[in-house]
């Protein structure tokens, strides 16, 4: 291909958009060819959602240029994009649940006015489908596929609607290792068929998939480079701005005697179905449990019901051997079991309150913060500046709203409030997510601190490399049921995937061991 | 250079934002009310002043304007208390009728001396608030009935309680003619709170109510677990706030400040029940914890403007031949700018420089 003679798919120049004082991006230029995954890599709040948003005209961009195949263009709205051949994948899918897959592709098309030319879109979209092998039951109805199926609907959508271009936001962040690499055989279909794909990720595996990378701080562009000329380290520490250690390193230690049982534990959701369907594992001290999973395969209703939040249908918890089942979660907080909840400022903190009054939460009557029924200000503040010292909150004050800190520093206020007020266990459910690298390894450093002070500790992760460098013992999950539990310095990736989509028969044959459980 | 305008969010809004908010929201309404009075056929200004003379001509005015205010503080901090936990009742009407008429109630059982008798009556009233708002609580706790069906509910029945009661005869002076209660006792009335002053005892305590409820909310544990269960139920449970017990509770002293709002207006001003002596102060309780931001101290403040509004609106009544009906209608635009004025001031314009 010539570069002189055609025009790249996609050139951006300097572009600039601001929300009143923050700059999301500044100065912003790239180009995209014909038949390339570029990937924007970039920490959280680094401005590649805002850039993403730019190029599919949902903002207008203050300032720069955009160019589609050598033309400048100007999108005033997504309808806009689409028409020049632009497509998006959002993160969060935007689909209608109770119609079918093919109903969900023509909706909003337009193309018949207000009848569904179903029959005539039913067959360009199986076209599509067999063009790049992609699986899709049409008439299925999307509640009942799976989440990585819902993303194909999201993709099939936008190839139907043209899209020669798609931008692609974090496309494996709801997919296990099978099918982030069955995703990726098909994109490169794709781009084999001249369609060109932005991704947006901050996961070096998929990042590492691409043939560019553009890394994105603090709304500029540091570098662009070719991925194949670079490690994830040099990625990451292009990305962060400073060395990062990808992988805390785990000692060899002795588990202890057991702090945490659960056996035959039932739960059911909020739509009254069971979302724990006998669990069973025991958690001793100087030992890490990593619960591998896709979520929503039952981690959250675990969690609630450990921490006394949720009822249990059936089955038992033992905390020291003392059986705590029904107990409630302020009862639990009295145990000395820490919650860590995968989202922060649903589960662990009052938006409205202060950092310093965040730091007590739920601690108002220890003795430590209140006199009485009154709260000691005085002692709040002084632990509350400690915290913010110790885990380097980085905060205006104590007296900042909690709501104006970034995920990082609000998890950190959570990480100080409940490694002061926990004793001998610490519940984490997905405690790094959307979390940067950097506060990523000080949250993994801070869970190996205390597993050394010998607590015990659950750790939910959807990160299989993260799981597996930290944990002693995995158990995957599976719609709510245990696949197996297995030493860490047993099992791979590739098995752990096959057990987190439920495929057991596929794990035992993985590696050539038969399937067993250790518990 | 070419200079523009940008509309923006703003950040946060402290206190004196706040109040330049309301004094804005306010002075539009008292524009929006004068022609409103001009359309009417009266004149505006001069309505307005014998409204001024009225509610702040002179002390005694002033007085009449403290007195009107003070059951508009109880359900004033009664509506907040219960906004602030997200728990919207709107109970505080039947609440308040609750606690008059309980109070009402021991008079008719037992007499004792003037000062025991008065504290039996404050009591009785608070006791018949918090009950009347319990009941919504209970209801929400146990069958999760929505708050805002039951207490509208409630509103209604007590309110036909009383209608009973009196139509009834059974609360009614023998040979009365109009659907009212006896007199109550001299030995149960609010003594002066201020001697000199026609300042009744439950002036004092509406202004010790907004003191309490300011320390509770600000400086007790109970009022942190308050404001946190307010603004994040979830995390809330999760730190070991019980949803349940906290909706009780909240509602039981929802309720008890309604209830005392009853007693102040029955035995300090009234000395008597009936509908009409105690409708609206609920309505307009909710108004003023609204444009008060549900923070105690303010909420004083906007009651002590409604309380002039209605104090001087029965002077304006008098003098410029107005109907003081028009009150209720000024009281309303000062909300409807109020809420108008909070989405207006969450943007700024900003004055932005461009290059080209």
């Amino acid at each position: 291909m010539n570069a002189v003679a055609n025009p790249p798919h996609l050139r951006v120049e300097g572009l600039t958009k601001t929300f009143g004082p923050v700059i999301a991006n500044s100065d912003v230029s790239f180009q995209v060819e014909r038949g390339e995954i570029l990937c924007l890599l970039g920490e959280n709040g680094a401005g590649k959602s805002t850039l993403s948003s730019c190029l599919y005209g949902f903002y207008q961009a203050d300032k720069g240029r955009i160019f589609y195949e050598g033309k400048e263009v100007e999108f005033h709205s997504p309808r806009d994009a689409i028409a020049c051949g632009i497509g998006m994948v959002h993160q969060h899918f935007v689909l209608v649940t109770p119609m079918s897959v093919i109903e969900n592709i023509v909706l909003g098309t337009h193309e018949h006015g207000w009848a569904l030319g179903v029959e005539e879109a039913e067959r360009r979209v199986r076209d599509l489908c067999g063009r790049y092998d992609i699986d899709l039951d049409l008439d299925a109805k999307i509640w009942q596929l799976s989440v990585g199926e819902q993303q194909w609907v999201e993709i099939v959508k936008a190839l139907y609607l043209g899209a020669e271009l798609l931008i692609l936001d974090e496309p494996t962040a709801v997919l296990t290792p099978q099918e982030s690499d069955k995703l990726f055989r098909i994109i490169r279909r794709m781009t084999g068929d001249g369609l060109s794909i932005i991704m947006i990720s901050h996961k070096l595996n998929e990042v590492m998939q691409s043939d560019h990378v553009a890394v994105l701080r603090r709304g500029k562009i540091v570098d662009t480079v070719r991925t194949a000329d670079v490690t994830k380290e040099d990625l990451t520490s292009m990305m962060v701005g400073r060395p990062v250690m990808l992988q805390a390193e785990r000692e060899d230690m002795e588990p202890g005697e057991t702090i945490l049982e659960v056996a035959g534990l039932r739960v059911r959701n909020d739509k009254d179905q069971h979302a724990v369907k006998g669990m069973s594992f025991k958690v001793h001290a100087h030992e890490i449990l990593g619960i591998a999973g896709v979520s929503g395969n039952g981690q959250n209703e675990l969690f609630e019901a450990l921490m006394g939040v949720r009822d249990t249908d059936s089955g038992q918890i033992w905390l020291h051997g003392e059986d705590v089942t029904h107990q409630n979660p302020r009862q639990m907080v009295e145990h000395g079991i820490g919650y860590i909840p995968d989202d922060r400022f649903r589960a662990g903190l009052v938006g409205s309150f202060s950092v310093a009054e965040n730091t007590i939460l739920g601690l108002q009557k220890n003795p430590r913060f209140s006199d009485g029924p009154l709260l000691n200000f005085r002692r709040i503040l002084n632990f509350a500046n400690e915290a913010i010292k110790r885990f380097g909150i980085v905060t205006p004050g104590p007296h900042a709203r909690t709501d104006t800190l970034s995920g990082g520093n609000a998890q950190k206020i959570i990480l100080a409030r409940e490694f002061w007020s926990a004793s001998c266990c610490i519940l984490a459910n997905q405690p790094t997510r959307g979390l940067d690298v950097g506060v990523i390894e000080y949250v993994h450093q801070m869970l190996l601190e205390k597993r050394r002070d010998g607590f015990a500790i659950v750790l939910a992760s959807e990160e299989l490399e993260d799981i597996l460098a930290l944990s002693d013992r995995i158990a995957v999950v599976f719609k709510g049921e245990i696949m197996g539990v297995f030493r860490s310095d047993e099992v791979d990736i590739q098995k752990l995937g096959l057990l987190m989509a439920g495929q057991r028969d596929a794990a035992a044959q993985s590696d050539g061991k038969p399937y067993v459980k250790v518990v | 250079m070419s200079k523009s305008f940008r509309i923006e969010k703003r950040p946060e809004m402290g206190l004196i934002g706040l109040v330049v908010q309301a004094a804005f929201a306010i002075t539009l309404a008292f524009v929006a009310s004068a022609l409103l009075l001009e359309v009417l056929g009266f004149n505006a200004l001069e309505s307005f002043e014998a409204l001024r003379i009225g509610a702040i001509g002179d002390w005694e005015s002033f007085e009449g304007t403290l007195i009107q205010a003070t059951p508009l503080v109880f359900t004033g901090l009664a509506a907040g208390i219960a906004f602030r936990t997200r728990i919207w009742s709107i109970g505080q009407e039947g609440q308040l009728f609750a606690g008059a008429m309980m109070a009402y109630f021991i008079t008719t059982l037992f007499d004792l001396p003037p000062f025991l008798m008065v504290i039996a009556v404050i009591l009785a009233g608070a006791l018949g608030g918090a009950l009347m708002g319990g009941l919504a609580g209970v209801l929400k706790a146990r069958f999760n009935v929505d708050v805002i069906v039951s207490t509208v509910m409630l509103n209604y029945i007590i309110v036909y309680l009383l209608s009973y009661l009196l139509t009834s005869r059974l609360w009614m002076a023998p040979g009365e003619y109009y659907l009212q209660t006896a007199q109550v006792p001299e030995a149960s009335r609010l003594p002066a709170f201020l001697s000199g002053t026609n300042l009744h005892l439950g002036v004092g305590l509406a202004l010790l109510a907004i003191m309490i409820m300011q320390f509770i909310l600000s400086r007790t544990t109970f009022g942190y677990e308050l404001r946190a269960f307010g603004d994040n139920q979830v995390a809330a449970r999760f730190k070991g706030t019980n949803p349940q017990r906290m909706t009780v509770i909240v509602l039981m002293l929802s309720g008890g400040l309604a209830g005392l709002g009853g007693v102040a207006q029955t035995f300090g001003v009234d000395f008597r029940i009936s509908q009409t002596f105690l409708f609206g102060f609920g309505s307009a309780g909710i108004i003023i914890a609204v444009i008060a931001g549900l923070r105690p101290v303010m909420i004083g403040f906007v009651a002590l403007l409604f309380g002039g509004l209605a104090s001087g609106g029965l002077f304006m009544q008098v003098m410029a031949d107005v109907s003081s009906a028009i009150i209720s209608a000024m009281q309303a635009i000062i909300l409807i700018f109020f809420l108008g004025s909070s989405v207006l001031f969450r943007y700024r314009l900003k004055r932005v420089t461009s290059d080209e």
